[in-house]
């Protein structure tokens, strides 16, 4: 009986140990691929183009413009919510905060809300809703933009690796997902914001990618 | 004998209470899950209001044609729009200190406010489906 635990232990102890090196391993790349073949050296080459988060412009709670480019150097974490919103916002976003904790004293970390209802959540509503959730300096942005720009690259980009794991059509945007976006702007995961467990994945995610070599950056 | 009458009283009032409580509790979830199944649907809604959008700037072949599309788009607007005043006004907190009965009676009122924006949606995505894959055969 003895040996029996002795053994149960040790295959415990041993998975666990299996377990903690697994979590090593790097992130994978999600959305559409292509391979380009090309010539290096005289020798021909097959390497493959991830698909990139694409040039947009929008305007944060503090009125300043933030772009594609600005955010370059940084990995980044999305949402799309809005300021009114009374059923699941409050709960991501209280996750969010936990993600900001973390991480809003490491220079390169951001983090960008998107609100989904731009005619109500003007430049003022959006800075009065970060002062609510004790947000200051530029870690998290909130940004605001036409509706048709935001449910666009909600769409086509940010989301397409939720739609690949999901058969279900439509609400994609309102389904409380937080994306990981890496230095070279490509999705690196995609986790429910609504449940705290996802978002402490998210927390080890972005320090696997933190910890991450940096390449070159791919545009 | 009377402690005891006391007593009787305070739990029965503590039971009636949290029984209001419940009741409020289960209309406002019943109005957030109305909310957000519109909200699932406001994807589809936006993507056929783009998809509209686009074709109504290209220039008129046909102006009956034109007029028709207008009128589609038209409804995706207004559902849209119902949808965001519906939003903007509903506010669970302004019932905070209200009545028991008061909070019923705006809770009841909010599902059918919410519930026609519903119908509203519903009738407007299904028209501009059919109406996009018509023009897409």
């Amino acid at each position: 009986m003895r040996n029996i635990l002795i053994i149960g232990f040790a295959a415990i102890l041993l998975w666990g140990a299996c377990k903690s090196g697994s979590d090593k391993k790097a992130l994978p790349i999600y959305g559409n691929r292509k391979p380009v073949t090309k010539m290096v050296d005289g020798k021909q080459v097959t390497d493959t183009i991830y698909q990139t988060i694409p040039p947009f412009k929008f305007v944060n709670q503090y009125g300043d413009s933030i772009s594609n480019k600005t955010l370059n150097g940084n990995i980044y974490v999305v949402d799309f919510f809005f300021t009114t919103c009374p059923s699941i916002c409050p709960i991501m976003h209280r996750n969010m905060l936990k993600v900001y904790e973390t991480f809003k004293n490491t220079g390169d970390f951001k983090i960008i809300s998107h609100t989904i209802d731009p005619k109500h959540d003007s430049v003022p509503v959006l800075k009065k809703y970060a002062d609510k959730l004790g947000i200051t300096g530029n870690t998290w942005w909130f940004l605001q933009g036409k509706k048709e720009d935001i449910y666009t690259i909600a769409e086509k980009n940010y989301l397409v690796a939720v739609k690949q794991d999901s058969s279900a059509a439509g609400g994609y945007i309102h389904a409380g997902y937080f994306v990981l976006i890496d230095k070279q702007k490509r999705i690196r995961g995609s986790y429910d914001g609504t449940d705290p467990k996802q978002v402490d994945q998210l927390i080890a995610d972005i320090k696997t990618l933190q910890a991450e070599p940096d390449q070159m950056i791919v545009q | 004998m009377k402690k005891l009458s006391v007593i009787l009283l305070a739990s029965l009032a503590f039971v009636a209470c949290s029984d209001n409580k419940k009741q409020e509790k289960e209309l406002l979830d019943k109005i957030l899950k109305v909310h957000d199944k519109i909200m699932n649907k406001d994807d589809i809604l936006m993507k056929n209001k783009m998809t509209l959008d686009s074709l109504l700037k290209l220039p008129a072949k046909d102006t009956a044609e034109k007029t028709n599309m207008k009128a589609v788009d038209l409804k995706l607007k207004a559902a849209d729009e119902a949808m965001e005043v519906w939003m903007h006004k509903f506010d669970p907190d302004v019932m905070n200190n209200k009545s028991h009965d008061e909070i019923v009676k705006y809770y009841n009122e909010q599902e059918k406010s919410i519930k026609s924006v519903d119908s509203l949606m519903n009738a407007a995505i299904d028209e501009s489906t059919k109406y996009l894959s018509s023009r897409s055969k």
